[in-house]
């Protein structure tokens, strides 16, 4: 059976003239992502077909599935059936895709199998092959069946969960559309009939066209076209739209957020680490990597550029009070980000700072540590609670790795009280009198790329 | 950069010979030694013969010696042989047993067994007298380890198997008196008299790793049940180039017991003298400078294994230190804690009762044979000078 995606886009739909460059971004990140897998990308208004150029097996389809609930600038993909413009072809496939929808539902042995009750009675329904013909079936069975078909749609391996598993569908809509306008039924018609074929077929169902649990929709082109589900994709806009940004990548819960959020807001990203060994472990390192490799998920092209802060770290020690030792030392951290912006090309620095979450991170010490590259500073957590970020790690699979008990420079050189609220003049006067360009060159001289 | 492997308390350094002759044998004598043919009875002889030469340098009878995977497993055995009693009695061990030993008798507590955990003097030496006040006719096991495995001390164990066994004797009933031996055998005289069971792992001592011994003189339930090797007591077929490969090892290390023993005493002396000097630089415990006879009569020197020293540098986090020597060529290891990591605190110096900041700081260096005293003077003259760094850091 032939099967092609069906992409949607959203915000990229209300861009006027220079909707086709975002759409080519979209595209050319989705097939830098496939990595070879060749496809055929058509369509237009926010509708796009992509369609497999050769015959994929299951890995392939896992692959570009992964691709498409991944890609920054879709809300959504569906899997489609591709059929003869016939109605009978038509008919099997919708039936098909029916008693699919019960296949995601796990039913409590004991109760009736929503197949054993929807079970198309046999005489009426010459196109149910896909149904277990025996009223009796077991959920065992139903549960057999569904794994064995081409399209085995459980909660666990669609890229994002259907629907709720606690209710079984009870209603549904068919929708079709005709670009083919030389086919035999129209619209209207077709969905009508295509409507009464399932209510005959699963006797359960009744049609609600204003909210229904699930629409079945089908559309005449060249060939037939039927999908139902719809998978969620991120949204945003393509990665690399809104040109590069540095992320200043710690190890800790919020940086790899602030990286996320970025980039669905159309940034491509370089991540930015700074390493103190051996005041901190090789393994606080290994799990600064494993973070950018969760991001570079989402982030193909993303590179981990690795300083070695530890000759600065010490001499920002050894050179000023205490309290000041955490804001001086992301004074100089910036201070990097922007030489490596330059270096780069970037056009931003990203950072996790979330206002008042902690010390380093009050207005005050945001506009000192801030004042040290003239590059934009996007701090898309600032309004956000820590509870509101951990949700937000946990979904893109980093928290569990940012909690593990390795701790970052910051951490290790933390003084007991740092400085709240600094007098701007001030501070900067200190900051110069440490004089930490030498080291600032030193180390940027000899920066880093790690593979991840 | 040369490196220097100053942490032979956590593995040694292999025996070059021993590993060959392994390889040969482990080609040539590879049949099961259960197996009935020609082949399964060499390898029996070669495993027999392992036996008899380790209970001869143990001057054990061969029956009581049983080979396992190592260390722990024979710790879990001897510990786990008294889990099926149908009255759970009382347990004596200590607080500065390895986690080998302090992990199963947590399970036996957990299982309903009454524990007394004994706590050490300052020094890290149990006194036998604490065991003896804590005596009940319900006691089952007794299990003190033989030398600490952090800081070097040596625990009066026979002295502590003597008044075990003449309690026993009193109230009529069997108390096992269970050591281990892993930081010991081989290293310093051990002597079996009064023991049950002593353990001992091959790879402290040059031998291959995955090897272990079990002393066993009691016959007892078998913590798995398989199909009968090692008379039941460790089932699961024989490692018999490894065991052999072991046996080597162990007779080598106590036919040399002595003069190696003396050899360490002298690089210890010479280590300790060093650091003392070293800004900031204490010994864990500082009774193994200052010396005196404050333990049972014995001299300091005869009071620790001289293999195993452990030190802290006031304020240095020991990871940090760990790293900074490494990074020089010098492999020491935590000895106690990790900062971020509050399990792993160390039971042994809490119970020598030294202060919680020196306990984050300790660290330990553990020699070998094979280590040479100008090695040690390289390792203190670098330390010095990492530590006068690391303490502008940490001022």
């Amino acid at each position: 059976m032939n099967i092609i995606y069906l992409l949607k886009t959203c915000e990229i739909n209300l861009k006027g003239e220079n909707k086709s460059i975002f759409e080519k971004q979209l595209f050319a990140n989705i097939r830098k992502q496939l990595d070879g897998i060749k496809v055929k990308i058509s369509g237009r208004k926010g509708r796009f077909f992509l369609t497999p150029v050769d015959d994929i097996d299951e890995e392939t389809r896992k692959k570009i599935e992964k691709t498409l609930s991944s890609a920054f600038g879709l809300t959504g993909y569906s899997i489609a059936r591709i059929v003869e413009k016939n109605i009978d072809d038509i008919s099997k496939t919708v039936i098909d895709v029916v008693s699919r929808q019960f296949a995601n539902y796990v039913v409590p042995s004991g109760s009736v199998a929503p197949h054993g009750s929807v079970a198309p009675s046999g005489s009426t329904a010459p196109h149910s092959n896909a149904a277990p013909s025996d009223g009796a079936a077991s959920s065992d069975s139903a549960a057999r069946d569904a794994a064995s078909v081409p399209f085995p749609r459980t909660n666990c391996d669609s890229p994002v969960a259907a629907r709720d598993a606690a209710s079984v569908p009870q209603s549904f809509k068919i929708s079709s559309r005709r670009s083919d306008k030389s086919f035999k039924y129209s619209s209207y018609e077709l969905s009508c009939l295509l409507g009464k074929l399932v209510i005959d077929n699963f006797k359960t169902l009744k049609v609600n066209l204003k909210n229904p649990d699930f629409k079945i929709n089908v559309e005449i082109r060249d060939k037939a076209v039927v999908y139902s589900q719809i998978y969620k994709s991120p949204g945003g806009l393509p990665s690399g739209i809104a040109g590069k940004g540095i992320l200043l990548l710690s190890g800790g819960i919020d940086s790899p957020v602030a990286g996320y959020m970025m980039a669905k807001r159309g940034c491509a990203i370089d991540a930015l680490h700074f390493e103190t060994y051996p005041y901190t472990s090789e393994q606080s390192k290994e799990k600064v990597i494993e973070i950018a490799k969760k991001i570079k998920t989402y982030l193909p092209k993303m590179k981990l550029y690795i300083i070695h802060f530890t000759e600065i770290q010490v001499h920002i020690k050894q050179n000023c009070k205490q309290e000041e030792i955490t804001l001086f030392s992301r004074a100089a951290m910036m201070r990097i980000a922007h030489l490596l912006a330059e270096k780069t090309g970037a056009n931003s620095i990203i950072t996790g700072e979330s206002l008042s979450q902690v010390a380093s991170q009050t207005a005050e010490n945001i506009r000192f540590t801030g004042s040290h590259t003239t590059y934009p500073l996007l701090r898309p957590l600032i309004g956000m609670d820590k509870q509101e970020i951990i949700t937000k790690a946990k979904e893109i699979g980093t928290y569990e790795i940012s909690i593990l008990p390795y701790p970052d420079c910051c951490s290790v050189f933390a003084p007991p009280h740092p400085i709240l609220k600094p007098q701007f003049e001030k501070v900067t006067a200190a900051f110069k009198t440490i004089d930490l360009d030498t080291f600032i060159e030193n180390a940027f001289a000899k920066i880093a790329i790690l593979k991840i | 950069m040369k490196n220097i492997y100053l942490d032979w308390a956590a593995t040694s350094i292999p025996d070059h010979k021993i590993l060959e002759k392994i390889y040969e044998t482990s080609t040539e004598t590879f049949a099961n030694p259960s197996s009935v043919h020609g082949a399964g009875v060499k390898a029996k002889k070669l495993l027999e013969n392992s036996r008899e030469r380790c209970a001869n340098a143990l001057k054990a009878d061969k029956k009581n010696i049983f080979f396992t995977s190592g260390g722990t497993e024979s710790n879990n055995i001897s510990i786990y042989s008294i889990i099926r009693k149908k009255i759970k009695g009382r347990v004596i061990s200590t607080n500065i047993e390895h986690s080998s030993v302090l992990n199963p008798i947590g399970e036996l507590e957990y299982m309903g067994f009454d524990i007394i955990r004994i706590d050490s003097d300052k020094n890290g030496i149990i006194n036998p007298n604490k065991i003896v006040e804590k005596f009940a006719e319900n006691i089952a096991l007794v299990s003190v380890i033989h030398v600490n495995n952090e800081t070097g001390a040596i625990q009066p164990i026979n002295e502590i198997a003597e008044i075990v066994s003449k309690y026993s004797k009193k109230i009529g009933k069997k108390i096992f008196f269970h050591c281990d031996g892993i930081q010991a055998a081989g290293k310093i005289p051990v002597d079996l008299e009064n023991i049950d069971f002593y353990t001992i792992s091959s790879h402290k001592i040059s031998g291959p790793k995955g090897v272990g011994l079990l002393y066993c003189r009691e016959k007892i339930e078998p913590l798995y049940r398989g199909g009968g090797q090692e008379n039941g007591i460790r089932p699961g077929t024989e490692n018999a180039a490894n065991i052999f490969g072991f046996s080597l090892a162990l007779q080598q290390a106590v036919d040399n017991i002595t003069q190696n023993l003396e050899s360490a005493k002298k690089k210890c002396l010479f280590l300790t003298d060093n650091l003392a000097k070293i800004k900031e630089c204490r010994i864990i415990p500082e009774y193994r400078v200052v010396g005196g006879t404050e333990v049972g009569g014995a001299e300091a020197s005869d009071s620790f294994s001289p293999y195993i020293l452990n030190f802290y540098i006031k304020k240095i986090p020991a990871e940090v230190l760990v790293r900074v020597m490494s990074e020089k060529g010098f492999f020491i290891s935590a000895g106690a804690a990790c900062s971020s990591n509050k399990k792993h605190e160390s039971q042994t110096l809490k119970s020598m009762k030294i202060d919680k900041n020196a306990a984050l700081s300790s660290v330990r260096i553990s020699i070998g044979p094979q280590t040479k005293e100008e090695e040690l003077a390289d390792f203190c003259n670098v330390l010095e000078e990492e530590s006068k760094k690391l303490l502008n850091v940490y001022k």
